[in-house]
Order: structure tokens, then C-alpha cells, then sequence
């Protein structure tokens, strides 16, 4: 058999895990089937998860492409600093999320008997404005998100089929539309159970090839340390303040960079809507309770295994590439990761390890679809059309959901940019917007209505505008000057509110 | 820990990287025994 011959069938083997696994989702779509032929049930999956689904689910919906690629391979330009704090803030993110949020949330959704995010707000703050204002910004920043997670998924698609990113996006779409309308929430977080599943075996995978070959984290570090990389230390790699974008460099700006990333994007969780809205979906407290102890394992297992392990690609990549190559991978970290696994992975896991991004990618979209699909309909469609009957309201629910994972694709064509950037900035911004209305607010019995509308409207103006303007010159990241102005409006406001009633 | 204190004293990694990788474990443990309590409490 010929060399190239022997490639085409590795090539091919691979390429058919990833079908494989594609089609696979489609058919646990039909696993929700009867649950979704109500609005309740589409929505909702009629308030049956159990505590596997409802951990594994919002860990798989929170973990998108750039988890695996960006995450993995920021630490190829960024020092080890970026993958011990990036690992730190998500494993403080998910505890809050468990800890404090989950059934003081479940405990307000079943006593209000509230059906989306927008509509929670409006009934804690008793008003329609700030129901309407908060389901604009969710459609609006969740769009934008949807578009670097699709990328995430379809770049690595479109590597291992040799086909364009829009068609590739497109391939990614079409299961994602086909189990979302089949069985709507409950296929969704049956398929996020079995995508997180792969997610995690593909880390442990993808760290057991990587620190075997290295000889392990100790043996690794030892000999990054006397490493020269394009003419810098491997030292560097080592410190807090040490290696990372050049421009922060020359600043002094790394550590700052590197926390307020890290910050941004683990603490999301704890005001994500679309993870919040899966204890919608909780069979009961039972259900929230265990997964207390569920949730914040498979988050800590995930990013203990694959943010940390850009730098030791150094060892592995650099020997065998030139100069440039590096300083173009140090440039667009997504590929470290994937040309790592190219080289030292045998087909067959190395089509497993590449499914998992695009599992990761197809998790976040259907949940996210489905948040937007939903916001959409009960907050702007739904008092504007007054439709009453329930199968028009499904239809419309489903068509709307299609829509949604549609749409960003023609929009993915026209942008650009590190995936890593694109879902940092709207996670970050959505976190400033909702931290203080729906976390804060489940607690704090002063928050009012003026307040929640400040820091919503503050939080995404300030997070857009810095991350267009000021991110690139102050090297802070978007999220902390937008969760300060959001915070300190929503505080400021609300203490005045009260005092003035007084 | 002998192979930590060895990578910190010859290698010369960062301790406040160090420190993340610890805080991590330490919340995760922290979180973890909560949710056994409430568990447990049948809370």
C-alpha cells in the first residue's frame, strides 16, 4: 500500500468518527420526541432533568470550541499564569453557580412560575420595560456570541473534510436543527450529557498524549525553563508577568491581562442565561441539590486538563517547525492544539480528540438556540402578537429556533478574529449585564427596577465600547470596567431609591 | 510535594501560579464538601 494511500484511510477514519458522532445526536434527538409536542415540553423538557443531565448539560453548554482550542492553546504565547488562573476563576465560577445561585434560583422560578431570564427580571422588579430591555440584550449578545462558537466548531470541520468554513458551518447547523425541532430541551441536554462525555474523554486524551510525550508536567516545566523560543527565555513562560502579547509586554501589562481574562470568562457562569435557564428545567430540588456536587467536578476535571497545555506544545511543536510557523501559531493560538494532536495522536483517537471540539461547539449552540428561541418568543413575539393557542406557539417556537441557528453563519462570513476574543467579550459583557439584576437581585431585597435597567444598558454599552476602543491600549479586559459601571449603577440607584421612598 | 518544592526551588516557577492550581483544588474541595453537607443534611 502506498504512503498516500495509508494517509487517505487514516484521514478517512477519522473523518467518519466525526459523521459518526454527528449522527449520532440526531438520533438521540428522537429521545425527546414525545416530551417536546407541547411548548412546555419543547422548552423545558417538562421540568424533568435529574442531576446528571442538568451538571453535564450546563457544563457542555458553557464549555464552547474555544474552551478546547483557545483554552488550550493560549499558553503557547501566554505564560502557565493564564492556564493556572484561567483553571482558578472557572472552578470559582461554577462553585458560586451551585453554591449560592442554583436553588435559591429554582426555589424564586417555581414560586413565581416564570418561564425565561427577561421574564424572571420582570417579575422580581415588578415591570415591563426592564423585561423588554434585558430580552434586546440577550438576542443581541448572544447572536454574537453564537457566531465565534460556530467558527470554533467549523474551523476544525473544515480541516479534517478539506471544505470551505461555510459549508462546514452549515454541516455543524444542520444536526443541531434537526434534534432541536425533533425533541427540543430534552434532546438537547440528553445530547450535552453524551457531547460532555466526549469533551471529557477527549481531554483526558488529549493530555495523556501531550504530557506523555513530554514526560510529564514536572519534566516538562524543567525543560521549558532552559527552552530558547524565538530568542526568549522559556523562563518566561514561567512567570506571572513574564511571556505574553507583546504590546502587554511592553507595558507591563501581562498579569493584569491575564485576570481579567481568566475573571471574565470563569465568572461568567454565574449570569449566563442560557446555563442559568436549565434550572427551569430541574425535576425538583432533589435534582439541584446533587448536582451541586456533580457540576463543579466536571468543570474543575475540564479545565485542569486542557488550559495549561499550550506551553508544553512548545516541546513538541517547535522542534519540528520553522520560526515562522511559531510566530504564526503564537499569533492564532486556536491551532496549537489540533496541529499538536496532528502530529503525535494515531488516527482513529486523533478523530475522536477532533470531534470534541465540534461536540463542544454543537452543545453550546443548540442551548443557546433554544435560550434565544425562547426569550424571543415570551418576551417580544408573545405580548406583542397575544397568541394564545399552544401548537401555534410551538410552531413559532421551533421556527424561530431554526432561525436562530441559521443566521449567524452569513454573519460569521463577515467577521474575524482570535475565537478566544469574540466569546470572551460577549460572555464578559452578558456576565456585566446580568450579575447584578438576576444574581445580585435573587438576594438583595433593596434592588430596583432603575437600577437593574442602568446596569443592563451600562454594562453592554461599556463592555462594546471598550472592547472596540480601549481593550487594545489599556490591556484590561472589557469585563472589569463593564461588571464596575454596571455594579456600581445598579447599587448607587437602588440605595437611592430607597432612601428617596423613606 | 517533593516534586513541587523541586520545580519551585529549581525551576523557579512562579509561586502565584502555583497558587492558582491550589486555589482551584482548595474551592473545589470546599464547594464539594458543602454540597455532601446539604446532602447529608437533606437540605
Amino acid at each position: 500500500m502506498t504512503i498516500v494511500a495509508q494517509l487517505q484511510i487514516t484521514l478517512f477514519i477519522d473523518v467518519m468518527i466525526i459523521f459518526i458522532v454527528m449522527l449520532l445526536t440526531i438520533a438521540i434527538g428522537f429521545i425527546g420526541y414525545r416530551t417536546s409536542k407541547t411548548l412546555t415540553g419543547f422548552m423545558f423538557a417538562n421540568k424533568t432533568l435529574g442531576p446528571w443531565l442538568l451538571a453535564f448539560s450546563i457544563m457542555a453548554t458553557y464549555f464552547s470550541a474555544a474552551s478546547f482550542l483557545g483554552g488550550g492553546g493560549a499558553t503557547y504565547l501566554y505564560n502557565l499564569g493564564f492556564g493556572a488562573w484561567l483553571t482558578t476563576w472557572h472552578v470559582i465560577g461554577v462553585v458560586v453557580l451551585w453554591v449560592i445561585i442554583a436553588e435559591r434560583l429554582f426555589n424564586y422560578i417555581s414560586k413565581a412560575n416564570v418561564m425565561s431570564i427577561p421574564e424572571l427580571i420582570g417579575y422580581r422588579y415588578g415591570d415591563k420595560l426592564v423585561r423588554t430591555i434585558a430580552a434586546i440584550i440577550i438576542i443581541a449578545l448572544f447572536s454574537f456570541y453564537l457566531v465565534g462558537v460556530y467558527k470554533g466548531g467549523a474551523v476544525i470541520l473544515s480541516m479534517q473534510l478539506g471544505v470551505d468554513l461555510e459549508l462546514a458551518m452549515l454541516l455543524l447547523a444542520i444536526p443541531i436543527i434537526i434534534y432541536i425541532v425533533i425533541g427540543g430541551l430534552k434532546a438537547a441536554t440528553v445530547n450535552n450529557l453524551f457531547l460532555g462525555l466526549l469533551m471529557l474523554i477527549a481531554a483526558v486524551l488529549t493530555f495523556s498524549y501531550i504530557m506523555v510525550y513530554v514526560g510529564g508536567p514536572i519534566k516538562g516545566i524543567e525543560q521549558l525553563a532552559y527552552m530558547n523560543i524565538l530568542n526568549k527565555s522559556g523562563m518566561l513562560w514561567l512567570k506571572l508577568d513574564g511571556m505574553g502579547p507583546p504590546p502587554a509586554m511592553e507595558r507591563s501589562m501581562v498579569s493584569m491581562l491575564i485576570m481579567s481574562i481568566a475573571f471574565s470568562i470563569g465568572m461568567a457562569q454565574i449570569a449566563l442565561p442560557n446555563l442559568l435557564i436549565h434550572f427551569y428545567a430541574a425535576k425538583d430540588r432533589r435534582a439541584v441539590s446533587k448536582g451541586r456536587i456533580i457540576g463543579p467536578i466536571l468543570v474543575f476535571l475540564y479545565a485542569m486538563l486542557m488550559f495549561s497545555l499550550g506551553i508544553f506544545c512548545h516541546l513538541i511543536l517547535d522542534y519540528r517547525i520553522s520560526e515562522k510557523e511559531i510566530t504564526q501559531l503564537m499569533r492564532d493560538t486556536d491551532w496549537v492544539i489540533p496541529k499538536t494532536i496532528s502530529l503525535i495522536v494515531p488516527s482513529g483517537i486523533r478523530g475522536l480528540i477532533f470531534a470534541a471540539p465540534i461536540a463542544a461547539s454543537m452543545s453550546t449552540i443548540a442551548l443557546t438556540v433554544l435560550t434565544l428561541a425562547n426569550t424571543l418568543l415570551r418576551d417580544i413575539v408573545q405580548p406583542i402578537l397575544k397568541v394564545e393557542s399552544e401548537k401555534v406557539l410551538l410552531y413559532i417556537a421551533k421556527a424561530i429556533a431554526i432561525a436562530f441557528a441559521v443566521i449567524p453563519i452569513p454573519i460569521a462570513m463577515i467577521g474575524g478574529g482570535v475565537i478566544i476574543d469574540i466569546v470572551g467579550a460577549a460572555f464578559g459583557t452578558i456576565f456585566a449585564c446580568f450579575v447584578g439584576p438576576v444574581t445580585i437581585g435573587l438576594y438583595w431585597e433593596k434592588a430596583s427596577r432603575e437600577g437593574a435597567i442602568a446596569s443592563m444598558l451600562l454594562g453592554a454599552i461599556t463592555g462594546i465600547v471598550w472592547y472596540i476602543y480601549l481593550y487594545r491600549v489599556t490591556w484590561i479586559y472589557p469585563t472589569v470596567p463593564a461588571t464596575a459601571i454596571a455594579l456600581i449603577s445598579f447599587i448607587t440607584l437602588s440605595l437611592m431609591k430607597t432612601r428617596f421612598k423613606r | 510535594m517533593g516534586q513541587i518544592h523541586y520545580v519551585l526551588n529549581i525551576v523557579e516557577v512562579d509561586p502565584i501560579i502555583i497558587l492558582g492550581y491550589i486555589v482551584s483544588i482548595v474551592v473545589l474541595a470546599l464547594g464539594i464538601l458543602y454540597g455532601v453537607y446539604k446532602e447529608v443534611k437533606g437540605e
